[in-house]
């Protein structure tokens, strides 16, 4: 099955030789023909979208230029404020909040670009997971195979992309949210320095890691999503004042004197072969030998751990007193925890953080990419609990993010590649770099996309969805 | 102290207690289930050892 790109649709859009609104029709049309059996979304916007096609049909007949996301159908994890929508994120105890009265920086950017946006997606409660097992709106099922997890806690937004409904996606990552589902559904995401893109607008869960990040099928589109949500926001009081640095990818690119490591120690040991072979096919084709070590990885992990149930925790205090029983069970048990932890533990994984970070500076003088698994093993069934890693029985929740969590502590930025062997379930490699260097990791995964050892498959699950309805 | 050497559900109610979140008794086996976990992850950390000048990095901008 082949998916039309966000890049080729913006194209044909702005030069008239497709409508909006026709493209927006068929991204309807493919919702409603797909999304049942997944339970990616759970809020449509199909009206907006099409009065925002029929909008950006009329700049296009008026010789205005529309922008670069022209007609590009989009939708966002549903902890982004959606004007006129409540902001559910993923929870039932905020369905009686107020509709958003404005749209979330991320998505106004996306729909100033000429983006059309066909709804909301499922996640996590309140971002708290990387299994989109929800028990308000039930799970987000793997496009390629329907019996396992999409990840989490941004599974509708992998899912979505996975199975060819929308070519860009929203999501959010704070120990792993986009990096998780984007390697269990094999599709590309960006977990952006933390900082660099405004947060304004998506509901918050660790003010201390949150970031906001695109999902999408090509590098092309990860680029285009991604530079279209650059731009200063002085309501975000995280993001960082840096230049925009926008993407360009060359049109032949390569990977130049680039110093390509592979993380060993903790990125390794208890990786299932799938993992382990997954990285070896990337560093294979990146010439990557080197094995780089980060020092206390454990530590990183156990940190982000405590830090995220605290900063959780004060998040829900309210509703963690007056109505406990109506949070999903697995969120409220964690967040009760970590309400009750110790201020000395806190703030000693806050200062490890900076112990941490300058451990990792040091790396980066000598390498310019290291690459890591994204997860310890492919998507686990749903509902299941435990999983083996290295000789011992774990808890699947707890320990998914066993490779994401230590990066997105200090805030580096990640891209995910998937990698997909014949019939095996997909694979995601985190493509990592020092912070502000978004750049390096585009130019290393276009470089891999044109040789063909990345890409995001079309899921078997999916039957043959309406295509787009041409008028060229 | 290792978690094993203390009682982490004493120390869930009590903790719970004083900063007035309270545990319904039908949650409190999977909370304090949790709290070990968080303890267990946290032993290490609470032993390495950080220099006195190492200050966290909030970012507030004022």
């Amino acid at each position: 099955m082949k998916f039309d790109t966000a890049c080729d649709l913006a194209a044909q859009v702005r030069t008239g030789k497709i409508l909006a609104i026709d493209v927006a029709q068929a991204a309807i049309a493919r919702i409603d023909a797909l999304d049942g059996p997944i339970n990616a979304f759970t809020d449509h916007t199909f009206n907006r979208a099409l009065m925002s096609a029929a909008a950006i049909d009329r700049k296009v007949r008026a010789g205005i230029d529309p922008g670069p996301m022209a007609g590009v159908p989009f939708a966002v994890k549903n902890l982004f404020d959606i004007e006129g929508l409540v902001t559910r994120a993923g929870s039932k105890i905020r369905r009686t909040c107020q509709p958003a009265a404005q749209d979330a920086t991320l998505v106004a950017k996306w729909t100033d670009a000429g983006g059309v946006l066909l709804g909301a997606l499922n996640m996590d409660e309140f971002a708290y997971g990387l299994t989109t097992e929800n028990a308000h709106d039930g799970p987000t099922r793997n496009p390629h195979d329907l019996t396992r997890m999409s990840g989490g806690s941004s599974g509708g937004s992998a899912a979505a992309v996975a199975a060819g409904m929308v070519p860009i996606t929203a999501g959010s990552d704070t120990n792993g949210s986009i990096r998780v589902p984007a390697a269990f559904c094999g599709v590309f995401g960006l977990k952006p320095t933390y900082g660099r893109l405004s947060r304004r607008g998506a509901f918050p869960f660790v003010h201390s890691f949150d970031h906001v990040g695109p999902f999408a099928r090509t590098i092309g589109d990860l680029a285009l999503a991604y530079n279209t949500a650059l731009g200063d926001d002085p309501n975000d009081p995280v993001q960082s004042r840096r230049a925009e640095e926008p993407i360009v990818l060359a049109d032949t690119p390569s990977i130049g004197d680039l110093r390509i490591g592979i993380l060993d120690d903790w990125f390794q040991t208890n990786a299932w072969p799938e993992a382990i072979s997954a990285v070896g096919t990337i560093a294979r084709a990146l010439q990557a030998e080197r094995q780089v070590s980060l020092a206390r990885a454990d530590l990183a992990r156990a940190s982000a751990f405590i830090i995220s149930g605290a900063e959780g925790a004060m998040q829900h205090l309210g509703d963690l007193r007056r109505r406990p029983q109506d949070f999903d069970p697995t969120t409220r048990d964690r967040l009760l925890a970590g309400g009750l932890l110790p201020a000395s533990l806190i703030l000693k994984a806050q200062r490890f953080r900076t112990w941490f970070r300058a451990q990792v500076a040091e790396v980066f003088k000598s390498v310019d990419i290291v690459l890591a698994p994204a997860t310890p093993l492919s998507a686990p069934a749903l509902g299941q609990t435990s999983m083996r890693l290295g000789d011992k029985e774990v808890l699947v929740r707890p320990n998914i993010g066993i490779y994401t969590q230590p990066l997105s502590f200090i805030g580096l930025p990640v891209l995910v590649v998937p990698v997909c062997a014949p019939g095996a379930m997909p694979m995601g490699v985190q493509i990592i770099a020092a912070p502000w260097r978004e750049d390096l990791l585009f130019q290393t995964a276009h470089y891999l996309e044109r040789l063909g050892i990345t890409q995001a498959m079309s899921p078997k699950s999916v039957g043959s969805p309406p295509s787009q309805n041409r008028i060229d | 102290m290792s978690v094993k050497q203390f009682d982490v559900a004493a120390f869930a109610r009590l903790s719970a207690e004083a900063v007035q979140l309270p545990i319904p008794p039908e949650f409190e086996a999977g909370v304090i289930g949790n709290l070990e976990r968080l303890f267990e992850l946290a032993e290490p950390l609470a032993s390495f050892v950080l220099d006195d000048e190492i200050e966290p990095a909030p970012v507030f901008q004022p």
